[in-house]
């Protein structure tokens, strides 16, 4: 283990400011920026009369959050797939709990109606 | 192999079961809903606690997963602890409680799930998903309080808090991989002989810190009490903190006296020390109720670390029976608090005057707990503080009990303050409508007498195991 | 070869602490985790592969997937954040004092 010394510096180095910073709730290394003309939205020298943000329809964040989930599935499926060959009884029958229970979650989702398209 | 399965693994799995029903629960509309919630959570928990009992010992799924006598006991302090927790919310009388109280009892199980599982686990991965499956529903929860801008607000801290724990911890599995080329505990006692052996426990007990709260990562825990929900309160105060420390206590049994004595004794003895010290230092100046029972918890936890490393084979009667008491009585706690009326902006410590001359029977088990809490003699606390302190004594010398009794006095004062103004009668408050339904009464009783039970004989732990 | 993978591994990881410690955007924050998170991957397969070992191969997915659930609920509550408290900096998030 050449790198092992290496390791222990860097990690003193990371590891003090952190236990400061969390020491210290308040501290942080970045200066407090005013907020001048350039953080504006449009940074046009005219003054901006609104926020930005505006009411978007939340149903796009709840089905892109619903999405994240559903396709993380498939990082279990692709080396379930690989390794089919020699699978025994356990494997299949854990696998089909696994998409039970995907499918719990999905006629959850379905029935609150979070995948239901409305402005 | 599906039977060898189904049977060492069963309370588990009946609890998901019963989570999944209750999700099923939420989406169906008919009369009976709320009835049907409570009795699907008795059944289901109870069924979960007989077969712990029933499970087998032993080493299984290519020994990442352990059942001993311990185990159980522990599991099943954690799951009475939960049913008490669980039977206070399905009565909930607020709205919005009322409202999702299908997905509150989804979470606090699946949470439960997460605590049984990081007590049993004997592997790294196995480790870090079940701390994630406790920890994630609690981030949730904690956005669920009466106050939404404030509650969100405590949500997004312990979000970040909790995982940059979460991080720690990958990073300390990675790290003792790295030296033993194994993510077993047991192979750690094989590991080289380095120093990134220190900083891997260093990262671990970090995350430990977190979740229990203990002294220098104790950030999250004033604001999440203060913001959470009351009827969570009895859960969020016991199981996580318990189960973690549990999960200590194993993981430092399995390795050798040598590794441990040289390198990482004294780093917990330090960890537990300070959070004694500080921690008692910081409740001295609360006046928010709230948020000093929050910061109570951080000397409870460092007393049980200090009972974690003395060698287990004398200190695991004495540990649980300090689990026992501490989850009873806080249980008992919060419910008693849940029955007064809610009070969403500040909950001072002047808002329990007059308490004792409206309802007397709630301010004296209120009394009782903190009594049980701070260490007074004739109550469960006592015996747990005393014998922690006495086998510290005969493994380590003078220091630590010390610090135990230090924190003791100090906890004498910041308790007898509250109880000082549960019976101050010169001024009353709101504690008017006092809601003081069948279920709370039933739960205070039997914490009352289980705390007042252990107090006069300790040793019935010891029969009942 | 290994080697350079580990100062690698260590380099993103520390720039993910940097940016988890002076960001002040939530988003900016949670993005540092993740790349410590992504930073402790890439060691931890370094690592296994010198060890000529296959641990890591199945213990990174369990690794992501974590992370996926966890950004999926952070993400949630930021939302819910936004929507309530009206802000995205974490300095403003002051309501719960000791004092």
């Amino acid at each position: 283990m050449q790198y092992s010394y290496f390791l222990m510096v860097f990690l003193v180095i990371v590891g003090i400011p952190l236990f400061m910073i969390l020491i210290s709730k308040g501290a942080r290394f970045v200066i407090n920026r005013k907020r001048n003309v350039s953080d504006s939205i449009y940074e046009c020298g005219e003054p901006s009369i609104e926020s930005s943000w505006k009411q978007i329809p939340v149903s796009y964040f709840k089905i892109a959050l619903i999405f994240i989930l559903f396709d993380i599935e498939i990082v279990f499926i692709f080396p379930w797939i690989l390794s089919l060959g020699n699978s025994s009884e356990l494997s299949y029958l854990s696998f089909i709990t696994f998409i039970i229970i995907l499918f719990i979650g999905w006629i959850y989702a379905y029935k609150k109606g979070y995948l239901k398209w409305e402005m | 192999m599906i039977m060898n399965v189904l049977t060492f693994l069963l309370p588990e799995i009946i609890l998901v079961i019963l989570s999944f029903a209750l999700l099923a629960n939420s989406i169906v509309n008919y009369k009976r809903k709320i009835m049907a919630n409570k009795t699907m959570i008795l059944v289901g928990i109870i069924a979960s606690g007989f077969f712990i009992l029933k499970t087998p010992e032993g080493f299984y799924l290519n020994s990442t997963f352990e059942n001993t006598s311990s185990t159980k006991i522990i599991k099943l302090l954690l799951i009475f602890g939960s049913l008490l927790s669980l039977s206070l919310i399905s009565n909930s009388k607020t709205d919005q409680l009322k409202k999702y109280l299908d997905e509150y009892s989804f979470l606090l199980i699946v949470s439960l799930v997460g605590g049984m599982l990081v007590v049993s686990s004997r592997e790294f991965f196995g480790l870090i998903i079940s701390v994630e499956l406790l920890s994630i529903p609690l981030y949730l929860i904690s956005g669920m309080g009466l106050d939404p801008s404030k509650s969100i607000e405590a949500a997004t801290k312990l979000f970040f808090f909790g995982t940059l724990s979460t991080v720690f911890l990958i990073f300390s599995a990675v790290l003792f991989y790295s030296l033993s080329g194994s993510t077993y505990f047991v192979d750690i006692n094989w590991a080289l002989d380095d120093y990134i052996i220190i900083l891997a426990s260093i990262f671990l007990l970090a995350t430990i810190s977190f979740k229990c709260a203990l002294y220098p990562f104790h950030f999250w825990v004033s604001d999440t009490y203060e913001a959470a929900p009351i009827n969570m309160l009895p859960f969020l105060s016991t199981i996580p903190k318990i189960s973690i420390i549990a999960f200590l206590l194993f993981f430092f049994d399995g390795l050798v006296a040598e590794l441990l004595n040289k390198k990482i004794i004294f780093i917990v003895g330090f960890l537990s020390v300070i959070s004694i010290f500080f921690g008692s230092l910081l409740v001295i100046k609360q006046n928010n109720l709230l948020r000093l029972l929050a910061y109570s918890g951080i000397p409870h936890a460092g007393i049980m670390l200090i009972g974690i490393i003395v060698p287990s084979s004398i200190s695991l009667d004495f540990i649980i029976l300090y689990f026992t008491f501490y989850i009873f009585a806080n249980v008992g706690l919060y419910v008693c608090l849940n029955c007064l009326p809610t009070v969403i902006e500040n909950f001072n410590l002047d808002k329990l005057n007059g308490l004792y001359e409206r309802n007397p029977f709630l301010a004296l088990s209120i009394s009782c707990f903190l009594l049980s809490l701070a260490g007074a003699p004739l109550f469960g606390g006592f015996w747990g503080k005393f014998n922690i302190a006495l086998i510290s004594y005969k493994a380590y010398g003078v220091f630590l009990p010390s610090a135990i009794l230090l924190s003791v006095l100090i906890s004498f004062y910041y308790y007898l303050k509250i109880i000082r103004a549960i019976f101050n009668h010169k001024q009353f408050n709101q504690v008017e409508n006092i809601d003081f339904s069948m279920i709370n009464k039933i739960i205070i009783t039997i914490c009352v007498f289980i705390t007042i039970i252990l107090g006069i004989n300790p040793a019935i732990l010891q029969i009942l195991t | 070869m290994f080697s350079i993978l580990i100062y690698t591994a260590l380099l993103v990881s520390s720039l993910g602490i940097f940016m988890l410690l002076s960001k002040k955007h939530i988003l900016s924050i949670l993005i540092g985790i993740e790349l410590f998170l992504n930073g402790i991957n890439l060691f931890f397969i370094t690592v296994s592969k010198s060890y000529s070992n296959d641990a890591a191969d199945i213990f990174i997915l369990f690794i992501l997937v974590i992370t996926a659930c966890e950004v999926a609920i952070g993400l949630a509550i930021f939302l819910v954040n936004q929507r309530i408290n009206k802000t995205i900096d974490i300095n403003d998030l002051n309501k719960l004092k000791d004092f």
